[in-house]
């Protein structure tokens, strides 16, 4: 054995675990391998296994086509590919809410949504939200109530607020509170958010 | 208003207060509250359509043409030693441009740089 510390071995990380199942064109070639020696047996033929997919969605009211891979999530799609950066790539693991996006009206984390997923939505993210040069509510209430610090959390703290102020226009504290339970401030800005979000409330109610 | 009309208006309680020495120097006017301009007045900040509209650029939103990204490879181990570093697999990985030797002794603590690359994507 010429490498005793390799065999000891890294631990599976959550990239590598996601690209053996099947993600990444290896795991593709292997989930192929597998499936065919089952379909033999069985005496069926299937198709070679998905490497890439040409997916069309509505992205900030226009039809995008881009092609993407089964182990790809919306918001590396976003970042990468279509270069929108406003979500934030920050836990990437569905904890922070920094990747907050809305796929067909409802807040989703974008880091945990596969792409292919979004073939024929609807998905709206924050650079999507204003028209022309006017503001939604929401974006105008988190600049007049001071509703951020450093800003990194804000794009997925409006995502949610939009998609809270859909289902439920006129939430209570408390509601604003659970509302918003996906998405984490570091700043620790949470009652400047909450007076955004109440006021962004009210404004629409106006309109 | 004068500065030492401020303090017999007790404005400035906390100089007798303090009890120390009193500030000296010219007398200067100072303006009346009311007509402050930014004391005490709410100020939109700069940024805040660029925050607000995700136009605002965070350091990982910036990305240039032929950019390559660079990963550290850490111990996983707290105390190590490293017995043998083959680059070469890496170096292969089509995409690959640099990968470097960042230690080859002793590790000391979890998280100590082995080793990096840097690729394409």
């Amino acid at each position: 054995m010429d490498n005793p510390s390799k065999k000891r071995g890294h631990p599976v990380t959550r990239r590598a675990f996601l690209r053996g199942l099947g993600g990444g064109a290896a795991g593709a070639a292997l989930v192929t391998r597998i499936r065919g020696r089952e379909a033999g047996q069985a005496g069926i033929s299937l198709p070679p296994a998905l490497t890439h997919k040409s997916i069309v969605f509505e992205l900030n009211r226009k039809r995008v086509t881009v092609e993407v891979e089964p182990r790809e999530t919306l918001l590396e799609v976003l970042r990468e590919k279509l270069k929108l950066t406003g979500t934030k790539k920050t836990c990437d693991r569905g904890e922070c809410g920094g990747c907050t996006v809305l796929v067909d009206g409802q807040a989703v984390y974008s880091c945990l949504f596969p792409a292919i997923r979004a073939d024929g939505k609807e998905v709206t993210t924050i650079e999507g939200l204003a028209e022309g040069e006017n503001l939604h509510p929401v974006q105008q209430a988190f600049i007049e109530k001071d509703g951020y610090q450093c800003g990194y959390c804000t794009p997925g703290f409006i995502m949610s607020t939009v998609a809270l102020l859909n289902r439920n226009p006129n939430p209570s504290p408390e509601e604003i509170k659970s509302g918003l339970s996906g998405n984490l401030c570091r700043c620790g800005n949470y009652v400047k958010i909450s007076e955004a979000v109440a006021a962004a409330s009210q404004k629409m109610r106006k309109a | 208003m004068r500065n030492h009309e401020y303090r017999e208006n007790g404005n400035l309680d906390y100089l007798k207060t303090a009890k120390g020495k009193e500030p000296q120097g010219k007398e200067t006017t100072l303006q009346a509250q009311p007509d402050f301009k930014l004391i005490g007045r709410p100020t939109q900040r700069v940024d805040g359509r660029l925050v607000v509209t995700g136009q605002a650029q965070y350091t990982h939103d910036i990305q240039f043409e032929d950019m390559l990204i660079g990963k550290i490879l850490r111990s996983p181990y707290a105390a190590a030693e490293i017995i043998n570093l083959d680059l070469s697999p890496a170096q292969s990985l089509p995409g690959v441009k640099a990968v470097l030797k960042l230690n080859d002794g002793r590790l000391k603590y979890e998280g100590e740089q082995i080793a990096a690359v840097a690729a394409s994507d």
